[in-house]
């Protein structure tokens, strides 16, 4: 453990069993189904840090969150200060953090901690999470209370090429409305683990962004539990080019749940790696799951979609839908897509579709064939191909980054 | 004016030559309409003069004003003044409609050394073209053709020509898949635009659109090339006779 606290603690208990479930997988051993198409020893810090590209610090890379309430975690480290101004903003938001829950012999966390990834590890092995789990350096634990709404921006910050162990926590309570917007900058070498609980009629939008500055490998585990009446959406950016994976796992425990899995990434560099692994488990009736997963790809970028929906027998009148797009803009790129659908319900609807291909000839002529020059014509049709993903995005200021961002990733 | 001489030119993917030697000069103000059978080379012809990929040349020209546009991209032939208005016109999602005009114009006018229009100045010409053309705002605020009726199509692509301001427009099958209302909506589009200083090409197969566009000239294409030339008299001949008189 990285703590040096002498006494006993709940979270003890945890962190042994996370060492010992590590300590007992072969990290080398290539015929683990879900890490067939990329090592997990690309995102394990045990090797030396390696940075796959240069730093670009420039300011029109971030987002100005100064006018909304925003968390920062430098290195790894929860600021003090943003935790102390939104602890004042928020009176209806318990939050603490992961450092500080060492310091409580009675939290509310207690009852939720690591459920949700203890429930996730039975579909794969994570050894990833697992290894989080017991070098979380800091985190987040916050409970939403009942009926509250709010927007939440969280910035990790990475100075210093080190390795950033994070571990947050979500409690969504009855009836809250949440949006977190998760902002990925800097040097560190990130493995995130946030943990997801949403209680009945909750409603949770979550972005992360992991900017084109990122000059190193990024792992984030987001595991959730939904509640009846749920509607949980998580929409993932990539621009960098360094190694990313989202493994995103979803249990619909009561009926009527809505999910949205939504990621688009764009590869322009032969180190540039999206990993998108998704796990959405039905285990209760009508409830409706979406995946869509869209990457743009050039000069020997690679992109990785493995995406299951699982039905529970007790799953009726499921509505699953999966479709994943690739867009190869060089011949030396790779998309490498894993659907599946496991169902043991007879009163289902799900489906998986996939398609890659270059930019439409026809509706490039079309659009030149009206003055728009080549460079700027690609431009149009590649936003528009990440269209679908930007239209699950609810607020207009992260619109418009976005689209920003893509317009200068599409010139360099 | 604008100038296809001894124009032949071979379809690329399949081998095969289709147009076989083709002459015409168009003056400023002058409507052209060229008829013709299936398969006579009416379209490649329209898509080799706006410049899309996999039509080669095999020899002769075609010049703007004198000089030649063989070497000039598609979007530096429109930006020099040459409109195509598609038979089919493509659907575009995740392309919104007045994004993309407003890209087309300012694209254009950059090309021209022209300043760019701001929204407000682009929203102004459009609405005032749009009401005249009978094209709903929300149509414009809609992804590029997607879910558009023929019809709507049809009618967008006359509202680009107007926002664009061509000197050469080039109406490929503008009348399919048009019942006679939307045909007569995009010809009152199309009269709007005539002046003294634009020029039109019209290829139909049928004489009933040029009852709503008389055109100056007719030419009826067959084989790859021109067989006969006249006035709209012409038109009204191979609608009562068909083709087979003039190919035999």
């Amino acid at each position: 453990m990285v703590f040096e606290n002498k006494n006993s603690h709940w979270i003890d208990a945890y962190t042994r069993k996370f060492e010992e479930s590590f300590k007992s997988i072969n990290l080398l051993d290539k015929k683990k189904e879900y890490w067939r198409f990329a090592s997990p020893l690309i995102w394990h810090d045990k090797l030396p840090i390696k940075k796959f590209q240069e730093t670009r610090s420039s300011q029109s890379l971030k987002f100005d969150v100064t006018k909304y309430s925003f968390l920062r975690f430098n290195d790894g480290i929860l600021d003090i200060e943003t935790l102390k101004n939104f602890i004042n903003e928020n009176k209806n938001i318990e939050i603490c953090s992961f450092k500080d829950i060492f310091l409580k012999k009675d939290h509310w966390s207690s009852l939720k901690f690591s459920k949700a990834q203890l429930k996730a590890e039975k579909s794969y092995e994570r050894p990833l999470a697992l290894f989080n789990g017991f070098n979380a350096r800091d985190g987040v634990f916050i409970k939403f209370k009942k009926g509250v709404k709010k927007n939440l921006h969280i910035i990790y910050e990475g100075k210093n090429e080190k390795n950033t162990c994070i571990r947050n926590l979500f409690d969504l309570e009855e009836n809250s409305e949440i949006k977190v917007f998760e902002h990925f900058y800097g040097n560190s070498k990130y493995n995130i683990v946030s943990e997801l609980f949403a209680a009945d009629n909750s409603k949770l939008e979550h972005y992360k962004i992991i900017n084109q500055d990122i000059s190193n490998s990024v792992i984030y585990h987001f595991f959730g539990n939904c509640k009846k009446n749920s509607k949980i959406k998580t929409v993932n950016f990539s621009f960098s080019d360094t190694p990313v994976r989202n493994e995103i796992n979803l249990y619909l425990e009561g009926t009527n749940c809505d999910t949205t899995v939504a990621s688009m990434g764009f590869g322009k560099k032969e180190s540039s790696i999206c990993d998108n692994t998704v796990f959405i488990s039905h285990q209760e009736e009508s409830c409706k799951s979406r995946q869509i997963i869209k990457n743009a790809l050039k000069n020997g970028a690679k992109a990785i979609f493995q995406g299951k929906i699982f039905v529970d027998s007790k799953a009726q009148k499921t509505d699953g839908y999966q479709m994943s797009n690739g867009l190869i803009l060089s011949d030396d790129c790779e998309f490498l897509v894993k659907p599946e659908l496991e169902i043991y319900a007879d009163d289902v609807v799900c489906s998986h579709g996939s398609i890659s291909g270059t930019l439409n000839e026809d509706h490039l002529f079309y659009l030149r064939s009206r003055g728009i020059p080549l460079i700027e014509a690609q431009k149009k049709l590649i936003q528009a191909f990440y269209s679908e993903i930007l239209d699950e995005v609810s607020e207009d200021n992260i619109v418009y980054y976005i689209q920003n961002q893509i317009s200068e990733m599409i010139t360099l | 004016m604008f100038e296809i001489k001894d124009l032949h030119v071979n379809i690329s993917e399949v081998e095969k030559k289709i147009i076989n030697g083709i002459n015409l000069k168009i003056n400023p103000g002058e409507v052209h309409a060229i008829m013709g059978p299936n398969g006579s080379g009416k379209s490649t012809l329209s898509y080799t003069l706006s410049g899309k990929e996999g039509y080669e040349i095999e020899k002769g020209d075609i010049e703007l004003d004198g000089e030649s546009i063989l070497d000039d991209e598609p979007d530096e032939r429109a930006a020099k003044g040459i409109f195509l208005a598609f038979q089919y016109p493509i659907e575009i999602p995740g392309v919104g409609n007045l994004s993309f005009i407003r890209t087309a114009l300012n694209s254009q006018r950059k090309f021209n050394g022209k300043d760019e229009l701001n929204p407000a100045e682009f929203l102004k010409i459009l609405r005032e073209k749009a009401d005249f053309l009978n094209v709903d705002m929300e149509m414009l605020k809609r992804p590029l053709n997607v879910g558009f009726s023929g019809g709507e199509k049809k009618r967008n692509e006359i509202l680009q020509m107007a926002l664009l301001e061509p000197r050469f427009c080039i109406l490929d099958e503008t009348d399919s898949g048009l019942d006679v209302d939307a045909m007569k909506q995009v010809s009152k589009g199309v009269n709007f635009l005539r002046s003294e200083n634009r020029s039109f090409l019209i290829i139909t197969h049928y004489q009933r659109l040029l009852n709503y566009i008389k055109p100056d000239f007719v030419h009826i294409m067959a084989k790859g090339k021109i067989i006969k030339t006249g006035g709209p008299e012409l038109a009204l001949e191979v609608e009562d006779q068909g083709y087979t008189h003039l190919l035999n």
